[in-house]
């Protein structure tokens, strides 16, 4: 059985060895993958390590803190019109573009942050929704600067005079921005910090009574969701090479909250399943496309439907989420002949 | 142009107090937020549409009928979606909702098309002059209904057995359960009640609006007014129906144009930072 009898090791990222193995050899099956899976895996397995790192953003934020953001794209939409606006217009190296909208997406996070001290549960999931509308509406308008309606192209990264130009070389960027993501969130929700968030879900009196600083934490949150999430935004402005409001609107928002509820509240691991799982659903449904009767297959809404019938399948029958499952699944093995 | 500008919101405006009328209903009996609303109103809408266009149904009687199919349809939305989390957090009720919506439209899009559709009403697009305001008639129906509407709800609320253990058992689930008043039948009355408003807000909005499976989005503009007014009030949520509608024109004649689209939600976030509870809402002190 597995029993963690000391303190520090209770307190490790990974608690056993073989842990950092399985994570080695992932990673390395990963990149393999990229080099030789040809363009569009490539493409795929990009869209996934981004998508991660915005869902392990709204983890922090919606799961681990239970403060829900339905205007997440916003942050995404602001940390990728940062990091373009700044490498093309005033020439910033990509290196330093990246964490500088993660930085700009964490400062309004912070100020978006402040009044959720007064505001809960639905309140503040429309508040975040009338934010994300209003940023929209001003990228739309600010035509100066962001180009308003018609969008903005973006430039491949140069690191050290490399060009990541194609998509396989692109996957190195995304996959080290992504482990970073998770193991400095990781290392931050061990701690006092990812404690305090989860006091602060599960009662807000009770975490006030035994001294967490409710608006501190709550705000702390909020910018370093905002910050992840801003990351996320600058990868895939730099993925896609152009962007417009068309690709951060509401129902980007919700995406991301339909990954972190299927892949499991609360837990990194339920983020990165909830985002591959997602971002491969429509590959899986043109997949199985073939196998459907014709005019179910060929329906223009499929793939919307089979969005919304997931979410309110995993909310309904499995509210943990693969995250869950996985649990479950390892805890039957471990008994098994039992 | 002010006056007319004036009326048309407050048609506008009657419409979104009708959506948020349907988020009031249920928030108070069930503390449950519906996101799909805007979708009921479009189902709604296309329910009648199919009645009149397809079937050849008198408008009448259409308006009546597709009332109830759509309180059926409430009925079978709370069985089979919120009864199962009746205990849980908002949070997985909202994301039930959020996928209702989603699924509704796909499934509204399959079966009635993408295409906005034309939809067959009596009412004249004839101007009336009254008092040297010239008017389309639509709007001063849209108002008529929705002043019946509420006050139909108000008696039933009021007078009814019906009504009064439905308050009841907003006030106090446990206590109005103690009393023999079945809080699961209420919770189904209530959504039955709320899809009916979101048909007769489907019916009425169409001819000011347009027909197309996306209509839904115009309840995203039915939150500020259920916020501006309070979530737990049913008056409340007309009149921020009503002043959102009107100070959204208002803002298309004085602001920049392009703030009209925003400006309901720069008015909910105001007042969400200032009074979160609305202008009629009440303060709820959350004993530990």
């Amino acid at each position: 059985m597995d029993i963690r009898e000391s303190y520090s090791r209770d307190l490790r990222i990974f608690d056993q060895w073989y842990k950092w193995s399985w994570f080695v050899l992932l990673a390395a099956a990963l990149l393999v993958y990229s080099q030789i899976g040809g363009y569009y895996a490539a493409y795929l397995l990009n869209l996934i390590f981004i998508n991660m790192i915005a869902a392990v953003g709204l983890n922090v934020l919606t799961g681990c803190a239970g403060l829900i953001s339905l205007g997440h794209a916003a942050f995404m939409a602001i940390g990728a019109y940062t990091s373009t606006i700044i490498t093309v217009k005033l020439s910033v190296p990509f290196w330093l573009a990246l964490p500088m909208s993660g930085a700009m997406a964490g400062l309004i996070g912070f100020v978006v942050g402040l009044p959720s001290l007064r505001l809960t549960g639905i309140y503040l999931a429309l508040a975040t929704m009338a934010f994300g509308f209003i940023i929209d509406e001003i990228i739309i308008q600010w035509h100066s600067v962001t180009g308003g309606a018609e969008g903005l192209s973006s430039l491949p990264p140069h690191i050290l005079g490399f060009v990541f130009d194609s998509y396989p070389k692109y996957c190195f960027i995304t996959f080290i921005s992504l482990s970073l993501v998770i193991f400095s969130a990781k290392n931050l929700l061990r701690g006092p910090f990812g404690r305090a968030l989860a006091a602060i879900r599960d009662s807000e009196t009770a975490a006030e009574t035994m001294g967490v600083n409710l608006g501190w934490y709550k705000t702390l949150a909020f910018t370093l969701s905002a910050f992840y999430t801003g990351l996320a935004g600058s990868l895939y402005a730099h993925l896609l090479l152009f962007i417009s409001t068309d690709n951060f609107t509401l129902l980007h928002s919700i995406s991301y909250i339909v990954m972190i509820v299927v892949g499991g509240l609360g837990s990194l691991s339920g983020a990165v399943m909830g985002a591959s799982f997602i971002t491969l659903l429509p590959e899986m449904i043109a997949f199985s496309k073939d196998w459907l009767p014709a005019a179910i297959g060929n329906a223009a809404g499929l793939q919307a439907a089979v969005y919304g019938i997931v979410l309110m399948v995993f909310v309904i029958l499995q509210p943990t989420g693969f995250y869950g499952l996985w649990i479950r699944a390892k805890i039957w093995w471990k008994t098994f002949p039992l | 142009m002010i006056a007319q500008q004036i009326i048309s919101g407050l048609a506008l405006g009657c419409v979104y107090g009708l959506i948020a009328l349907g988020f009031v209903l249920i928030f108070k009996a069930t503390q449950v937020i519906n996101f799909a609303q805007g979708e009921m109103m479009m189902i709604g809408a296309f329910v009648a549409y199919t009645l009149i266009a397809m079937l050849h149904v008198p408008f009448l009687l259409a308006f009546f009928l597709t009332p109830i199919i759509c309180g059926g349809l409430g009925i079978l939305l709370e069985r089979v979606l919120i009864r199962p989390l009746l205990r849980e957090s908002v949070v997985s009720i909202i994301m039930v909702t959020i996928g209702l919506s989603i699924t509704l439209r796909a499934f509204a899009g399959m079966i009635w098309s993408y295409d906005t559709l034309d939809f067959p009403h009596p009412f004249s697009d004839q101007g009336v002059q009254i008092g040297g305001i010239v008017m389309a008639p639509i709007y001063i129906w849209v108002i008529l209904i929705t002043v019946g509407l509420v006050f139909l709800l108000y008696t039933f609320f009021k007078f009814t057995t019906i009504g009064i253990s439905l308050q009841a058992s907003a006030q106090n689930p446990l206590a109005s359960l103690l009393m023999g008043i079945s809080v699961k039948r209420v919770y189904s009355l209530t959504w039955a009640i709320s899809g009916m408003v979101g048909a007769v807000a489907g019916i009425i909005v169409v001819p000011i609006s347009f027909l197309n499976c996306n209509m839904g989005f115009l309840g995203l503009k039915a939150f500020p007014a259920a916020v501006i007014g309070g979530f737990n009030s049913i008056p409340g949520a007309i009149v921020g129906g009503v002043i959102i509608g009107i100070s959204e024109n208002l803002a298309g004649i004085y602001l920049p144009l392009w703030f009209k689209d925003i400006f309901a939600y720069v008015i909910m976030l105001l007042v969400l930072m200032i009074r979160p509870e609305g202008i009629f809402g009440t303060h709820a002190q959350k004993k530990v």
